[in-house]
């Protein structure tokens, strides 16, 4: 059979038929096959690197194709659509509440966080716990998935990402936003938030929901992670440290550092503020209750 | 034919290609796989019920402690002391905003003595400090005493561009908006004694807010005061020589711009002396208003407000009942899904 025939033949099933195609070989003549097929496995060894050169995945007997498939193609399934969800759900948390805070400053396009915190939002402060979902992840142990070949089904039939689930986790976000921004509203109505009778501004009210979003949505990514590693449990608290350590940084450059003169002084007034610890309490517990419930 | 064919280095070649065989690399890292069952959640709620109920009725009943009376003194109640049968704000309007004052004397009674600090706000309804605009309306380095020209971000409120060409100092709309209504309190006869000192924050005060070398000349000379001031920065407090400039405390609390278009800024807080020593007794009392701020052009209301303190701020019963509210919700969730839990783990056991 010539490599032209081979890449046929995945040519013919891919047409045909709606399913994913995987094709594996080891030699030269398998290259074609490999790159006509969805999924290309090269075998590195015995006849040479051309396959494993032009494929997407490269194991080293054949034999390892079914930790392959039933170990880390499920794995990577699930972690990628965790991710993926994730992603949306953390950005939609935060600046949906741009357009709640829009309801009460007339629509002008006010911010209510500010710019530079808002901008290492994904950089810093969430970036880690996507991560930790998508590199360390896993419902069941690799024995157990070896041992179960059945469990491959559950990557195969779009239960993890499709239209439904999309939907459900924006609209989780949407949820989350409200409750974050309307309580701590309601909590901050009346401005008075320290027993000296002093009162804040945009940036206090701003400032505190800002280290509530982080909150719950670092302690959301912990909510769905199948499995706790220690580098999990660094990324979700570390997260949040790191937060911390940056606002308590970034309330005290100016005006030594030409930055940020609105943010002076805010870590003080925001962790001296009694509301916002009793807040920090309740507030994000509240958010994720009902996510807690669905996940029991 | 590969094996006797290979050489030490190919051999080598191919050991360093794999992969170390580390828990990490290898995914083998141990791992808390949590599932959350009847056994770990019904106390999580159990928990969390037992313990939001008492914090809230803590906080609820800590607010319903803090005494607060407002006055709302916009128009009808505050009647001009010159004019007759026209309210403050007909007054003003009337004068066509050219800067005129009107007095009002408001006659109020305290059912209650508000016992312990006391402190006066002015309130301000439908008042958008939050707007871009007029948030971004400010120039930080001129309120660090800097020289230099006012930054574009203050225009309109930059500089006297019809007039004399000076820079306003304060710049921008926040500072030329600044709140100048100016508010006191009779008891009966007696003036109500109160301070200005410590109604701003303390990092703005020590830190954000410099008034430049030369202030006086700065003020008066060099730069123009913004349109809607009546008198220069350098004369805002005649009493305290201290409290004038960018230094002033009721220009510092009201360059912070509110969250919400209503809001209340610290105005004075009691003095507690002879009198005053507990507080405010409870008795008539007599607001008397400097009427200069207009606000009925854009439906905004003005208010005064007497209120005490608790240990964690001002009148808000919001969170105590959140608190409480939550805590019923998982009171009711564990006992739904305790009833459940038991009846299912009945029905599910094996036959005998």
């Amino acid at each position: 059979v010539s490599p032209k025939q081979k890449a046929e033949v995945v040519e013919l099933i891919k047409r045909s038929t709606d399913d994913i195609t995987l094709a594996v070989g080891d030699g030269a003549n398998d290259v074609g096959m490999i790159q006509t097929a969805h999924v290309g496995v090269g075998i590195m060894g015995r006849e040479g690197v051309q396959a494993a050169c032009a494929s997407d995945y490269t194991i080293g007997q054949f034999r390892f194709l079914t930790k392959l498939l039933f170990v880390h193609g499920v794995w990577s399934y699930r972690r990628l659509c965790k991710v993926l969800l994730y992603s949306f759900y953390k950005n939609i948390c935060l600046y949906v509440m741009e357009l709640w805070f829009a309801f009460h400053n007339g629509f002008s396009g006010q911010i209510l966080f500010e710019r530079w915190t808002i901008a290492i939002y994904n950089v810093l402060f969430t970036a880690a716990p996507p991560m930790a979902l998508g590199l360390l992840d896993r419902c069941c142990s690799a024995e157990t998935m070896m041992r179960f070949p059945a469990m491959y089904k559950m990557s195969q039939n779009r239960s993890d990402f499709n239209i439904k689930v999309f939907w459900t986790w924006c609209l989780n976000a949407v949820y989350h936003s409200i409750i974050l921004y309307f309580m701590s509203y309601a909590m901050l109505r009346h401005d008075v938030a320290y027993s000296n009778g002093q009162v804040g501004d945009y940036l206090l009210l701003g400032n505190m929901i800002y280290t509530y979003v982080i909150f719950v949505v670092c302690l959301k990514a912990g909510l769905e992670s199948d499995s706790w590693t220690f580098l999990t449990h660094i990324a979700i608290w570390g997260s949040i440290a790191s937060w911390f350590l940056f606002f308590i940084i970034y309330s005290n450059i100016w005006p030594t550092i030409p930055l940020a003169p609105e943010m002076r002084g805010m870590a003080k007034y925001v962790f001296s503020s009694l509301y916002f610890w009793l807040g920090l309490l309740l507030i994000p517990i509240t958010a994720l209750l009902a996510d807690f419930i669905y996940n029991w | 034919m590969p094996g006797q064919g290979e050489t030490e280095e190919d051999h080598e070649q191919q050991k360093s290609k794999k992969p170390a065989d580390t828990a990490f690399k290898q995914q083998r890292l141990p791992a808390w796989q949590p599932i959350i069952t009847a056994n770990t959640a019904l106390p999580v709620f159990l928990i969390i019920g037992l313990t939001f109920i008492p914090i809230g009725i803590v906080l609820v009943i800590t607010s319903e402690r803090v005494l607060e009376h407002d006055i709302d003194y916009t128009d009808t109640n505050c009647m001009s002391t010159t004019a007759a049968n026209t309210t403050c704000a007909q007054a003003l309007e009337n004068a066509n905003y050219t800067g005129q004052t009107c007095t009002c004397r408001i006659n109020f009674a305290l059912d209650k003595s508000f016992d312990g600090d006391v402190y006066f706000y002015y309130g301000l309804i439908n008042y958008y400090q939050n707007h871009r605009r007029y948030v971004r309306s400010r120039d930080d380095n001129q309120l660090l005493g800097k020289e230099g020209a006012a930054a574009s971000e203050c225009q309109p409120f930059q500089k006297n561009s019809t007039g004399s060409g000076k820079d306003y100092a304060p710049c921008g709309a926040i500072a030329n908006s600044k709140f100048n209504d100016t508010l006191s309190l009779l008891y009966g006869s007696e003036n109500v004694s109160v301070t200005n000192v410590g109604i701003a924050w303390s990092t703005d005060k020590a830190v954000k807010f410099k008034n430049p070398d030369n202030a006086s000349n700065y003020f008066t000379s060099t730069h123009d005061k913004p349109p809607n001031w009546k008198v220069t920065a350098w004369e805002l407090d005649e009493s305290t020589s201290e409290n004038n400039g960018y230094q002033n405390e009721d220009f510092i609390v009201w360059m912070r711009t509110a969250a919400m278009p209503t809001f209340r800024k610290l105005y004075r807080k009691l003095l507690r002396n002879s009198t005053f020593q507990n507080g405010l007794p409870k008795g008539d009392y007599t607001l008397v208003v400097t009427y200069n701020y207009p606000v009925t052009s854009f439906a905004g209301r003005k208010q005064f407000i007497i209120s005490t303190t608790s240990w964690m701020g001002g009148k808000n019963p919001f969170l105590g009942w959140s608190y409480i509210a939550v805590g019923i919700v998982c009171m009711i969730t564990f006992v739904v899904f305790f009833i459940l839990h038991k009846t299912w783990k009945i029905q599910n056991r094996p036959p005998m």
